[in-house]
């Protein structure tokens, strides 16, 4: 039995995973880098390490300090979170040989599924179906063409060890074939280390949806239902809802047979989430497989009712699943927004600064799953993701309306957030219908920055000159004066120093 | 009192009235009124309706929301605006800051090198996102302050360029 955790991340998933021990008794232990002294995962845990400097390669993905962490406070076991280590199965293999326990699937399933090209020969086998395209490893340009001419332009090069659209090129005519082949083997070798690319039919305005999976040690596998994740930037998500509005009971339980075949086929043993392309003809290809808790899994706890977290605490303490496919059942809709610092009317360009002034959005049927307090630094070093909202609804329009209200009860002053983008997309009429694609951003949002007004600008700068006539203290002027040089210029509603 | 947001100027005079305060903006009396509730909590009071709103601010900056939406201010000082326009308007200095604090991942220019507008000047990296930052004029780089892999704050000049013509 497990009885401390070292929990081997920061911000909201390190917090999520430290209530989730309190509630199954458990001791936690966090760890922390120079930048985040003052973090609130580490005044959360009972315990708190210092594992080095910022950058996360002497920290957060340092190996030897993490396990030399764990040992030092008699921790028995480690969770990864998301992100940093949460996928590296040498670390995985490493925290084990130390006789630790990873709360993540083994790490053969790990390495195999790690490896797009491996995923797609293991899974061809078990009659998945696959996005046409290359099953093999070549660096052979010759038959890079042979394969884009047989399944027709346009194509995608993807890296094999990819992830969040890097090394990825999309090619629609054959000239261009060569150049993005050279592309995406430059860059994924330099972003991932390894220059094995492939070629693959390219869907046109799919939808992303995934099926939440829970596996045991002792062959028991369940699906959790769906996730829709159309709704992306930079080919990240970041607004994600459940049920699917494009998913009927029959696609449902087709899906979500496969995607318990893609876990038996590649012997996974813990929570995860099989991804899936579903394009205009209700058709369906597998993607990948995320071995390890995703951002996204409060909506599919939200209409479940199951705690993933404490489930996949569970299956590593060696307990069989507590349920079966049919005790499950999707009640409600979900929808998460992924609250980030970051200026959507500058190319989602991150925002950094201190938290000055917090409101967490409250109520019923709110969820909200935070790394941040009131007096937050959010650094440079990490990702940009302050806090995660949930709303659940008895219907989707409940869920949509409840968070277009929590978006704005969210108050958040100091940082540039992606509160207003996502507001806006949530009371879009094509997001209305639940015509979600994963080109919905570039489609509908161009000019994003739908203007609150001139009275809402009216209303927001008198309140400001009334605040800074009730300073006592004088209101200082920062030092720079000089013009700043492009692309900063103009960076949305900031100004720094003064520029003209 | 002047408040700048984006581009714009604006000059703001308020009326008291009971507890409330209405605001005059370039000129204009305002149709609504704002009640100050609590330190940084707002009241702003519409013929249609009241907004919660919520206001605080650091050395630099202000920062409002209202009706959900955030808006950032900065103080108009009148006193040195005549010389910071002096560099600005003239054009013949470009003075290169890190937008935010970050990583310098790579420097491409040195001291007293000549530089074409538009010419990459350096890349900065923060949370995961490389930006590259380039001249907005032709001069002469007179001055760097950054080396590889260096953290660096968003006061810092980093590069300067000078117009040659200065030189004469």
């Amino acid at each position: 039995m497990l009885k401390k955790i070292l929990v081997a991340n920061r911000s909201e998933i390190a917090c999520r995973i430290i209530k989730a021990c309190k509630e199954l008794g458990l001791k936690t232990v966090a760890v922390y880098s120079d930048a985040d002294k003052n973090a609130l995962h580490v005044q959360l845990a009972d315990e708190a390490v210092f594992i080095g400097q910022s950058q996360p390669n002497q920290s957060y993905l340092n190996f030897d300090a993490i396990i030399n962490a764990a040992k030092m406070t008699n921790a028995d076991a480690i969770h990864p979170g998301y992100g940093f280590l949460a996928e590296n199965s040498e670390f995985n293999q490493r925290v084990r040989d130390e006789g630790l326990t990873f709360i993540a699937p083994s790490p053969e399933p790990m390495r195999l599924l790690g490896s797009k090209i491996i995923s797609r020969q293991i899974m061809s086998v078990a009659d998945v179906p696959l996005v046409p395209g290359m099953k093999t490893f070549t660096p052979d340009f010759s038959e890079f063409e042979k394969y884009a001419e047989n399944i027709g332009y346009p194509v995608l090069i993807k890296s094999s060890a990819g992830g969040g659209g890097k090394g990825m090129r999309i090619v629609n005519m054959p000239e261009d074939l060569k150049s993005s082949f050279e592309g995406a083997v430059r860059e994924s070798k330099s972003a991932f280390g390894s220059e094995e690319v492939y070629l693959e039919k390219y869907i046109e305005s799919p939808r992303h949806i995934e099926f939440q999976v829970a596996a045991d040690h002792f062959g028991n596998v369940v699906h959790l239902f769906e996730r829709e994740c159309s709704i992306q930037r930079r080919h990240q998500k970041i607004i994600e809802e459940t049920p699917s509005p494009a998913l009927t009971p029959e696609l449902r339980n087709k899906m979500g047979e496969t995607a318990i075949r893609v876990i038996q086929a590649s012997g996974y043993d813990s929570v995860g989430t099989v991804e899936f392309l579903f394009d205009k003809n209700n058709d369906f290809y597998f993607l990948e497989v995320n071995a390890r808790i995703q951002v996204e899994h409060p909506i599919t706890e939200a209409v479940t009712g199951i705690d993933l977290l404490k489930l996949q605490i569970e299956i590593a303490n060696n307990n069989p699943l507590p349920f079966k496919q049919e005790d499950l059942h999707q009640n409600g809709h979900a929808i998460e927004c992924r609250i980030y610092a970051e200026d959507a009317d500058n190319n989602f360009m991150p925002s950094v600064g201190k938290i000055l002034f917090l409101k967490e959005p409250t109520g019923p049927g709110i969820r909200y799953d935070s790394g941040i307090y009131q007096g937050t630094d959010v650094s440079v070093f990490y990702d940009p993701v302050l806090a995660k909202l949930i709303t659940w609804g008895a219907d989707r329009e409940e869920a949509r309306l409840r968070m277009i209200h929590a978006l704005k009860q969210n108050v958040i002053l100091g940082v540039k957030t992606s509160i207003p983008f996502m507001s806006n997309i949530l009371q879009h009429e094509e997001f209305i219908s639940g015509k979600t694609f994963t080109d919905f951003i570039g489609k509908n949002m161009s000019h994003n920055s739908r203007d609150a007004g001139e009275e809402n600008l009216h209303h927001a700068i008198s309140v400001a000159t009334l605040h800074l006539s009730k300073q006592k203290t004088t209101f200082s002027l920062g030092t720079g004066n000089e013009p700043l040089s492009s692309p900063w210029l103009e960076i949305g509603n900031w100004e720094i120093g003064k520029s003209k | 009192m002047k408040l700048k947001h984006k581009n714009t100027i604006f000059d703001i005079s308020f009326q008291t009235n009971d507890d409330t305060e209405i605001s005059t903006i370039n000129g204009q009396i305002s149709d609504f009124s704002i009640r100050p509730v609590h330190e940084s909590i707002y009241q702003v009071i519409t013929e249609s309706g009241n907004h919660q709103a919520f206001c605080t601010s650091d050395k630099n900056h202000l920062y409002v929301n209202v009706n959900g939406i955030g808006y950032v201010f900065d103080l108009v000082d009148e006193s040195q605006s005549s010389f910071e326009l002096e560099g600005a308007t003239s054009g013949n200095i470009d003075i290169i800051k890190a937008p935010m604090p970050g990583n310098v991942v790579k420097v491409f220019v040195e001291k007293d090198q000549a530089v074409n507008e538009g010419d990459p000047l350096i890349i900065i990296e923060a949370m995961k996102m490389e930006t590259t930052m380039f001249a907005s004029i032709t001069g002469i780089v007179k001055e760097v302050n950054a080396v590889q892999a260096e953290q660096v704050d968003s006061d810092r000049i980093l590069i300067r360029i000078e117009k040659e013509e200065q030189e004469s």
